[in-house]
């Protein structure tokens, strides 16, 4: 046989290793027990009995601290207990005895592999300490707080869920410390602790009977846990409930219809008349700002028919600036640039005499100036200037060119008669007689146009005068 | 009926991460068969 210890062959009467000097048959028996306790163990931990397999793996390393298999299963019930620090401590132990092919490479791989997800677990166990702490302390609802929050990241954390059923006890709240203590005995089935608590719970909520929340049979094992003794109760419809529940609707109903449907209503009025309120201005807006366009629409259609009176005007200058002849307008800049030397002769004259002689040389040249009147308003300029020219002209030889005139006419030197009366009409001289002779003038100049005009004027201006019924006869006599 | 002082004093903190190196030197891993081994040297040197 080989020595258990060290594997040193032993001669097969002999009990004591000549190596390594222990007893080989006990240290056999001893292997034996600890693989018997692992067995159990492992039975316990497969049903979840955990609490049972820790005592029995336990016992196992107490046997065989060499024992690989107990220690790496040790670390596992410790993990699923929430023991994450423990579990380790296992692990690493087993790689210590067992450094090569250790299922403990797997399990601490595992759990260190998410270095945030272990950094969770180790805060997790501090608030557990915490939490502890403040129950000792007597802050039994910092502790609460604190044992909530282990439970949240680890819910199969059994001793902290213990642990906070106990402080639920303790303040009463049976009903909680139950939730817990059931997901407790989900992770651990046949945890003392845990079955203890339930009962306490169980008596205060069910006083009639035991209530037992688990009926799994343990084999090889010399833990017992009481058969469940739950009393039947019939299940009666609760009519009061239902009652309740619809005499709450219909006066919630009411509640409603009097209370928050008016208010909700005036709340709604309220919005509308600000909505209307509001529309309102700003309609009010609207019709200023339309009053304010349709006056300056008026104003640019105003100002629109002016310009358009304007641009007719430039038209018509334009088309007669078309037919300007600048040979004409030369005549005619030259004529008025002997205005002022006349002007000149025209003050310097004393005598009678040279009063009529440059009274007859201004008649004349009116005359001459006359004859290019149209070249002269077709220029804007010119235009102001020969109108200018002219009623200073006339008003000074309006008579004189009279006189002037009439004596041509009865010399029967018409066309000059003609242009000299011409002159006197334009400056002004719608007389009778000047309408009458400047008539006669065309008339016996064969211009019998210019002479319906003029005589017809003298009818109608001067009805009731000689010269009309003259002008009437000489008309008779136009074709 | 529970204690609730008993029962609270039963719980026992749990090892912290920077705990563990300190736990795992504290182990005692002397076992039954070291106990044996121990005993058998005994009874030789006593001899």
């Amino acid at each position: 046989m080989d020595c258990p210890r060290c594997g040193y062959e032993i001669g097969r009467n002999r009990r004591y290793c000549e190596r390594c000097g222990s007893d080989a048959i006990a240290t056999e028996q001893l292997y034996k027990l600890s693989n018997r306790y692992y067995n159990e163990g492992l039975s316990k931990a497969r049903v979840r009995d955990l609490s049972g397999a820790v005592v029995m793996l336990k016992r196992s390393l107490e046997c065989n601290k060499r024992n690989i298999n107990a220690r790496n299963l040790l670390g596992l019930v410790y993990f699923e207990l929430g023991e994450a620090v423990a579990a380790l401590s296992e692990w690493i132990i087993s790689k210590h005895f067992m450094p090569e092919n250790n299922l403990a490479d797997y399990f601490m791989n595992k759990v260190q592999s998410n270095p945030a997800k272990f950094d969770t677990v180790n805060q997790t166990i501090k608030k557990f300490n915490q939490a502890l702490e403040y129950a000792r302390q007597g802050n039994e609802d910092l502790a609460i707080l604190q044992l909530r929050k282990v439970i949240s990241v680890c819910p199969g954390y059994v001793r902290a869920l213990q642990l906070l059923a106990l402080l639920y006890i303790k303040s009463e709240e049976y009903e909680k410390a139950k939730r817990c203590l059931l997901r407790a005995q989900k992770t651990d089935v046949a945890n003392t602790t845990t079955l203890l608590y339930l009962k306490e719970v169980e008596r205060v909520l069910n006083p009639e009977g035991v209530a037992v929340h688990t009926e799994k049979k343990v084999e090889n094992t010399s833990y017992h846990i009481a058969p469940p003794t739950v009393p039947i109760q019939e299940d009666r419809p609760n009519y009061i409930a239902f009652i309740t529940f619809f005499a709450g609707i219909l006066i919630g109903v009411a509640v409603l219809y009097w209370l928050v449907v008016p208010t909700v209503r005036s709340s709604v009025k309220a919005e509308y008349a600000n909505e209307e309120r509001d529309y309102g201005a700003e309609i009010a807006s609207y019709t200023t700002t339309i009053s304010v366009l349709q006056n300056e629409k008026a104003d640019l259609a105003d100002k629109l028919a002016k310009a358009e009176s304007s641009i007719a005007d430039l038209k018509k200058e334009n088309a007669s600036a078309s037919a300007f002849d600048p040979a004409a307008y030369e005549e005619v800049l030259l004529l008025v640039a002997e205005f002022p030397k006349m002007q000149e002769k025209i003050a310097k004259a004393e005598e009678e005499e040279e009063i009529a002689q440059m009274l007859e040389e201004l008649t004349a040249y009116a005359g001459r100036l006359s004859e290019h009147k149209e070249t002269a308003l077709a220029r804007r300029r010119t235009a102001v200037v020969y109108q200018e020219i002219m009623d200073e002209i006339f008003a000074k030889v309006k008579q004189h060119a009279y006189n002037y005139g009439y004596e041509l006419y009865n010399a029967a030197r018409y066309a000059e008669a003609a242009k000299y009366l011409q002159a006197v009409y334009e400056a002004g001289g719608t007389d009778a007689d000047t309408l009458y002779f400047l008539g006669r003038s065309y008339q016996r100049s064969e211009d019998e146009s210019q002479a319906r005009i003029y005589l017809q004027m003298v009818v109608n201006q001067y009805p009731d005068s000689e010269r009309a019924q003259m002008a009437h006869q000489c008309m008779e006599g136009l074709n | 009926m529970l204690n609730y002082e008993e029962e609270l004093a039963r719980f026992q903190p749990s090892l912290e991460i920077d705990q563990a190196e300190e736990a795992i030197l504290n182990n005692d891993l002397t076992d039954l068969s070291d106990l044996l081994e121990q005993a058998v040297t005994g009874k030789k040197e006593k001899r």
